[in-house]
């Protein structure tokens, strides 16, 4: 293997872990805020991806019905239960339907203006709605359940994106276009912009995540809910909405990821599924809580899918995932001192 | 401040009553002891107070109004605070994050290098372990952060249960002086649930003594200090 | 709780029988396909049989398609290529996936919380990518046609054959794993799941049970595969993707794992809602496949959240683990009895501490426990006593000093405590709430019995099973709660529920008795009882009891001895009267 070829793997390595990245991040979020290992992540990436490539044809993209309709469930029980403990379902209603106005007026404005940041915006909007109600109806009625029920129930959830993603969008893939059609040369190797973007746009994302979590009050109470939730909740933390509000956070940085992908490999509904275990491999390598690590551990994958694709190619995922194991057991080993079982 | 009113409070596990029809009131500015033996109820009846537990029948009221209907959160944000048994600190936090989340329910209004100082002043050793992990801080540490992480919402009643559990009485008598304190200074309500009786009711202008769910003894805290009926309950009838 | 059924011995049998007659007729009757049909469905009782007592003991394998597949591709090659007899590449195949379980098994199963379920996704997935890529071998995507039929006594197996000879081994298997529920390991496998502490304070070992199931599961699945290939005549590996393997957890959760009659349920319900579905959607509705996937993930949503057990909700299943007679047996049925050295220290911790992170827990504790003597701990809240339990018995070590036993260190690992003869109750109770009460008191006397996973599956440790029901009923009239002995022991009230915890203790045959606050919540009979039987315990047997308490009352009445702790130091000792009128003692409770 001479030099140019271990650039240019070395360069696909970094593109293939950028796109892993906001994915991985996603799990990390939604990990160290709800104790979710959310299985289903990865479908958010198909969905925003093949949203976006709805809004950019000028069409409607279906998923609002599901949102809608969901929407409304979820309302309706919060109410039922609000009334239940003789508190005020109102101010819960108005929150409900201005979500909804927003929503509305958001896709009509992108499909009526047809302006790329609307569309995405919308996208984003209407993507990111479905976190929040996707706790409320699985995690929410039992948040204590042990981390293995959670895992089955983010099963059940894969199960029923994964079609749904089919039924809504057919299963021809819907090609999108790129950002910029622009390529570069780094060192002899081509590099296309939206890579770069991707690239760029991924380590804003954990920068950001990272700063928000560790430094910002809010970040902060968020981490705190799923850390101690009685001693959160004396903290005066709303610790309901911070499940839900994890949701969406994570939710949108998926859909992000989707936008960001489907010009480069096409929006699909099959796309999400192995971006999201990919993305898993490598927020593994963080145990789920970390986010520097689990972008390096991304970005090895990356590195490391793109090496084993050239020596061997259809071994390539079987080593890729064989790895989970020794970093499963070397994260294991590291997990000491359970600072947070004190009681 | 603010005043507490407790009627008739029953909250159960399964068929077994933990607090049976418990009334009490505690006025403004006074520092109230419910001291008991294990077991007695006490910590359940806090967690009722805070609507951490449901109750299954009875009112709370503070200055008047009517708890029972709120969420834990809800109450908080009113002003009332618990510094829980089992402290339930954030481990892996910082000390002075800790402390800040205490202010979340007035995050918007608060001045948080100020409050924070402010519990520095009470506790120093903490402002020395600030940037340490709260779950690396030795017993005494954890519950002054406990008690400051309730403190820093500058609440207008304070519940604390068990404050003293496995620490040293010079902590101990550390913690009540600032208690005290507070009481004096700011005029904060306090109740205190514990099972040092002494230390207790030292300062206190009303204590209780419960046992099995009721309250079976009341009087001006110094009194009851020294009743004989209050060590039977603590070492058993054979006391000499 | 309304069940629409009560399964008894009786129902179950009767049940069984019915079920063999009507797969018997069908296999005769039915068309080829439905036939087929059928087929599928045993092969998968198989895995989920397995996969369900994986579940039962808190281990989720989400990769376990990749046996099915390793015993499926194994068996064809073998047979295919190298002309071997598929009854004999079964065998071969199966050693062999056991081995490969048994190395798998020991490399992840001491993985915690999500690290286990993960590391299973991968390997699932990794080997499913093998089948693909190893064309030369497998075939490759388009798999591998051409398999020999398996042949009996000579004689080749259609359909229909195949047909039988799954469900023979249907039927074996699940005689075998009623059993195997209802047995040592069974109760060991439920006791890993719902309180692991527990389970090794009872001697039970752990991660040599956790792998032993695994194994066996693994088996049962690789079985299933090559039944699945000798039937189809084909192979490929679209059979055994990841989302195969969400299906037979769909199954085992649908159905219930509390026991395998939820395998079997689990199976046949997913089979009827699939080709239901099947039906409504692509002739009725005309939508493309796939889609009763999202009714799947529905139920299975619903399910969990709803009715955790499946389907066995309703046919509360403890009615089924009842072998032998309902009531208390031979009473006088003598527990083993103590070895009877009185006054002699047993055991003892010298100079003890202990710390966690910044915390110094204990510091400095001497303490004697001797035969024939009810030695009290008490002190303070959060004065140590628990973490002087748990460090007595190797629950974790201590910092500094060390734990003696009869003049040796107290072994490290926390399942060998017991088998020195010290046997413990929890502060916070640890019982099994899926068993009931006699179940659970038979836990504790796991280390008196030997059978292991192949004993209880062939019913040879009836002898024994019998001798530790008895045992138990003894131990439970000892406590008072013999009457209570069939009840599911969540039901009970949490005085009572101690007192099964000290008739759980009792099992193992003990010499030293270390009781965690057994009196809270107890009320006046009871707390009688328990003073009855820790002094009879004390002079018929020499027994040593240590004994941590709040309530004084008790204390006092019955201890001969006491240590008083306080901020994880020894803060006196003596005789109750010494005790209660130590001024030290006296301020300590009641502050300076």
């Amino acid at each position: 293997m001479d030099a140019l070829t271990s650039l240019f793997l070395l360069v696909d390595g970094l593109t293939n872990g950028a796109v892993y990245t906001l994915v991985g991040l996603s799990l990390v979020l939604v990990y160290t805020t709800t104790r979710v290992v959310n299985i289903a992540q990865g479908e958010f990436v198909a969905f925003g991806a093949l949203t976006f490539a709805t809004f950019m044809e000028g069409r409607l993209a279906p998923v609002i019905y599901v949102v809608a309709i969901t929407g409304a469930v979820c309302l309706v029980l919060d109410v039922v239960r609000a009334r239940r403990q003789h508190h005020n379902p109102w101010r819960l209603a108005t929150i409900y339907v201005l979500a909804a106005v927003v929503l509305a007026v958001l896709t009509w404005l992108a499909l009526a203006t047809g302006w790329l940041v609307l569309q995405m915006v919308a996208t984003l909007a209407l993507v990111a709605a479905l976190g929040p109600i996707i706790y409320r109806l699985t995690v929410e009625p039992k948040p204590d359940n042990p981390i293995i029920v959670l895992v089955i129930i983010s099963i059940g959830v894969s199960l029923i994106m994964h079609p749904l993603a089919l039924l809504l969008w057919g299963a021809d893939p819907i090609p999108v276009e790129a950002i910029s059609d622009q390529w570069f040369d780094v060192g002899g190797v081509d590099v296309a912009a939206q890579s770069l973007f991707i690239m760029g746009f991924s380590l804003l994302a954990a920068i950001a995540l990272f700063l928000f979590f560790n430094y910002t009050l809010t970040g902060k109470a968020l981490r705190a809910a799923s850390i101690n939730r009685s001693g959160a909740q004396y903290c005066g933390i709303p610790v309901i909405m911070a499940g839900r509000l994890s949701f969406f956070l994570a939710a949108a940085l998926s859909a992000a990821s989707g936008m960001l992908l489907a010009p480069l490999v096409t929006a699909h509904y099959e796309m999400g599924f192995v971006v999201g275990l990919k993305g898993f491999v490598g927020a593994a390598t963080g145990g789920l809580v970390d986010y520097p690590l689990a972008v390096l551990g991304v970005f090895l994958v990356g590195i490391f899918e793109s090496f084993a694709s050239f020596l061997s190619s259809s071994y390539r995922d079987a080593v890729v995932f064989a790895l989970v194991i020794p970093i499963m057991i070397w994260r294991n080993a590291r997990a000491g001192a359970d600072l947070d079982n004190l009681d | 401040m603010s005043s507490l009113s407790v009627k008739n409070l029953v909250v159960s596990y399964g068929q077994v009553n933990a607090v049976d029809g418990i009334s009490f009131d505690v006025p403004s500015g006074q520092l109230v002891t419910l001291i008991g033996a294990n077991g007695a109820g006490k910590t359940t009846l806090l967690k009722a107070l805070m609507g951490a537990l449901p109750a299954r029948s009875g009112t709370i009221e503070m200055d008047g109004v009517s708890l029972d209907m709120m969420s834990v959160e809800e109450r908080v944000r009113r002003g009332i605070c618990l510094v829980p048994e089992t402290r339930s600190l954030f481990g892996s936090m910082k000390v002075e994050d800790n402390l800040s989340l205490g202010a979340y329910s007035k995050r918007r209004t608060t001045h948080f290098k100020q409050e924070l100082d402010r519990i520095y002043d009470l506790f120093p050793v903490l402002r020395e372990r600030r940037r340490q992990l709260a779950g690396t801080l030795s017993g005494g540490e954890q519950q002054m952060v406990a008690i400051g992480r309730a403190l820093i919402a500058r609440p207008r009643i304070l519940l604390l249960d068990e404050p003293s559990i496995g620490l040293a009485p010079l902590i101990v008598h550390q913690i009540m002086k600032v208690i005290v304190e507070l009481r004096q200074r700011d005029g904060l309500t306090i109740v205190l649930v514990e099972q040092n009786a002494k230390v207790a009711l030292r300062d206190a202008d009303l204590g209780y003594l419960i046992e099995l769910g009721s309250i079976i003894k009341s009087g001006p805290g110094d009194s009851l200090a020294r009743d004989p009926d209050v060590l039977r309950s603590y070492l058993g009838a054979e006391t000499a | 709780m309304r069940y629409w059924t009560h399964l008894d011995m009786d129902t179950h049998r009767t049940g069984f029988l019915v079920t063999a007659v009507v797969v018997g007729l069908l296999i005769a009757t039915l068309s080829t396909y439905h036939v087929g049909v059928l087929t599928i469905a045993g092969t998968n009782i198989l895995v989920c049989i397995g996969l369900g007592f994986l579940l039962a003991a808190g281990q989720l394998s989400l990769g376990h398609v990749a046996f099915v597949g390793l015993g499926a591709y194994g068996s064809a090659i073998l047979a295919r290529d190298y002309g071997v007899d598929p009854v004999l590449a079964i065998f071969v195949t199966l050693l062999a996936n056991l081995v490969l379980a048994y190395v798998i098994g020991r490399l992840t199963l001491h993985l915690r919380g999500h690290y286990l379920p993960l590391a299973t996704l991968a390997w699932g997935i990794a080997i499913y990518v093998c089948f693909v890529a190893a064309i030369d071998v497998t075939g490759g995507a388009s798999g591998l046609s051409g398999i020999p039929a398996l042949k009996i006594f000579g004689v080749e197996q259609g359909v229909r054959g195949m047909s039988a000879l799954t469900w023979l081994l249907v039927g074996l298997t699940y005689l075998a794993f009623c059993r195997i529920y209802q047995g040592r390991i069974g109760r060991g496998a439920r006791a890993i799941k719902s309180a692991p502490m527990m389970a090794a304070a009872v001697g039970v070992d752990v991660a040599r049970v956790k792998i032993r199931i695994f194994v066996l599961s693994a088996g049962l699945a690789a079985l299933s595969g090559g039944l699945y290939v000798f039937y189809m005549r084909f192979v490929s590996p679209s059979s055994f993707g990841i989302f195969e393997s969400f299906n037979l957890l769909i199954m085992v959760v649908l159905g219930g794992y509390a026991h395998p009659l939820g395998a079997v349920l689990g199976v046949i319900a997913f089979t009827l809602i699939e080709l239901g579905a099947q039906y409504v959607f692509a002739n009725l509705l005309g939508i493309p496949g796939q889609m009763e996937t999202i009714l799947f993930g529905f139920i299975l949503i619903v399910a969990l959240l709803r009715w955790p057990q499946g389907l066995l909700t309703w046919m509360n299943p403890r009615y089924l683990s009842r072998r032998g007679k309902a009531s208390g047996s031979d009473s006088t049925a003598a527990l083993p009895a103590a070895q009877r050295a009185e006054g002699d220290t047993l055991l003892a911790t010298q100079a003890v501490g202990k710390r966690f992170g910044g915390l110094q827990a204990l510091r400095d504790v001497s303490i004697e426990v001797p035969a024939g003597r009810i030695t009290g701990l008490i002190g303070p809240n959060g004065a140590g006593k628990s973490t002087l339990f748990n460090v007595l018995t190797s629950v974790f070590p201590p910092s500094d000093g060390q734990v003696v036993l009869d003049g040796a260190t107290m072994p490290a690992q926390a399942h060998r405590v017991i088998r020195q003869g010290v046997a413990r109750t929890f502060q916070h109770v640890q019982l099994v709430r899926e068993l009931d009460v006699l179940d659970n008191v038979m836990l504790g006397g796991h280390v008196t019995g030997r059978a292991g996973l192949f004993a209880a599956a062939f019913g040879l440790d009836r002898q024994e099973e019998a001798r530790l029901r008895s045992a138990a009923h003894a131990a439970l009239t000892q406590v008072g709660l013999d009457d209570q002995a069939l009840r599911p022991v969540g039901s009970l009230p949490l005085g009572s529920q101690r007192l099964v915890e000290v008739a759980r203790a009792l099992m193992s045959g003990p010499r030293i008795l270390l009781l965690d606050e057994p009196a809270a919540g107890l009320r006046g009979p009871e707390k009688e009882t328990l003073i009855g039987l820790m002094q009879r315990l004390r002079d018929e047997q020499g027994m040593a009891v240590l004994l941590v308490e709040h309530d004084m009352d008790l204390v006092m009445r019955c201890v001969d001895y006491l240590f008083v702790l306080n901020y994880g130091q020894l803060l006196a000792e003596g005789t109750r009267r010494d005790v209660q009128q130590n001024p030290l003692v006296i301020a300590a409770y009641l502050g300076e």
